[in-house]
């Protein structure tokens, strides 16, 4: 699937978070699977509390994180990619 | 009817259920008899949990019987023509009564518990790493003893007294033996003793600490405290009826709300909950040493 700065994002109905100290672990109920989510993962994932686009997400990144913008948007997509591929997160259409 | 407690419940049963404590008042468990008890329809007798919805479950058993459990209030039991008493009992007061507790919402782990002071304690670990013999070398020690083999959690993260049973290798049985014959074999089934504990806690108690028994050797006996990454993991692999990562023949908690909730309490656990992993050396004797180590940790908390 191809993700653009344009592509709104949102949380997977089958995806429950759990916040611990520093750290997010998140379980697919589709693949029983569940991820631990850190840092910059961990800031992109409190910022979908409703769907976002790439960009709005890349620029709450960009906020916290000294970092080119360009690098910014290619980690969030790439993020978003995983987030998908694991079933956590869908494209908002 | 006979009337017992186990994990706060009054259980009424129309079998003798020794391994029990007695108990009066009205019933929030029946424990039936019936030779006509069916499974369910849609049953996969192949398996051991052979229906699964949240509040009826059938248990097919082969060497004991069927049971079937409903709503976190009866257990209707159909034993094999001339079942071993011992089986029927110990199938009951175990997998069904687990069963009960589950689709009572109560969060359920692989763990013995023990009390200190006010508290609970629990030991987690896979089979054979040595949580019932740390669990009763504890007991040994003055501890009392909640639970063996299951711990069930209430929401405000009580620690449930089980029954005052417990299950030993019988090496474990010969080595604990040099501290006095507070543990008395009463029967051997499943290649362990099921031992009788005297010293058993009947209130629950806030879990205070759990600690994972690592099950492979190490050089040295440690305590060593663990990421709560790490003991959300080992605590989702040692719940009981946890989602995919169990063995097949547990492997039956399959509704999405059952695993979200299960997944959130101990996400909950480990919030508040201490986690520690206990290094140990292979030998028995080890556990004496452990178990100072583990009254050490807890008072200088």
């Amino acid at each position: 699937m191809t993700i653009s700065t344009n592509t709104v994002v949102a949380v997977s109905d089958n995806s429950v978070v759990a916040s611990l100290d520093d750290s997010l672990v998140i379980l697919s109920l589709k693949s029983g699977i569940y991820y631990g989510v850190e840092g910059i993962a961990k800031l992109v994932w409190e910022h979908l509390d409703h769907p976002r686009s790439v960009r709005e997400l890349s620029d709450a990144i960009l906020k916290e994180y000294d970092v080119a913008p360009q690098q910014c948007v290619d980690d969030v997509i790439e993020l978003i990619q995983d987030f998908i591929a694991h079933g956590l997160v869908q494209v908002d259409e | 009817m006979t009337i017992y407690t186990a994990f706060n419940l009054t259980i009424h049963s129309e079998f003798e259920l020794p391994e029990l404590p007695h108990s009066t008042g009205s019933a929030d468990v029946v424990v039936h008899l019936d030779p006509d008890c069916s499974p369910p329809e849609n049953s996969d007798l192949s398996q051991i949990i052979s229906f699964y919805t949240p509040d009826l479950v059938f248990i097919n058993q082969p060497d004991v019987g069927g049971f079937l459990v409903k709503a976190g209030r009866n257990i209707i039991v159909k034993p094999i023509p001339e079942v071993d008493q011992i089986r029927l009992r110990n199938f009951t007061v175990t997998s069904a009564l687990n069963m009960i507790l589950l689709q009572r919402g109560y969060c359920l782990l692989h763990a013995s518990v023990i009390a200190i002071d006010e508290t609970a304690v629990a030991f987690v670990g896979p089979c054979g790493a040595g949580k019932s013999t740390l669990a009763a070398c504890m007991v040994l020690r003055g501890h009392r003893f909640l639970a063996d083999d299951m711990l069930a959690l209430s929401k405000n993260l009580d620690a449930l007294p089980a029954f005052p049973r417990l299950k030993l290798h019988q090496t474990a049985i010969h080595t604990l033996s040099q501290y006095g014959s507070q543990v008395v074999s009463v029967s051997d089934i499943y290649d362990k003793h099921l031992c009788l504990v005297n010293s058993f806690e009947q209130q629950a108690r806030p879990l205070r600490h759990i600690y994972i028994l690592d099950p492979v050797p190490a050089p040295r006996v440690a305590v060593q405290s663990v990421k709560k990454q790490e003991a959300m993991q080992v605590l989702l692999a040692n719940s009981y009826a946890r989602p995919r990562f169990a063995p097949k023949e547990i492997q039956f908690l399959t509704t999405p709300e059952d695993t979200s909730r299960h997944f959130l309490q101990i996400a909950e656990l480990v919030k508040l909950v201490a986690v520690s992993r206990l290094q140990r050396g292979s030998s028995l004797e080890d556990m004496s040493l452990i178990a100072s180590l583990v009254e050490h940790d807890i008072c200088s908390e």
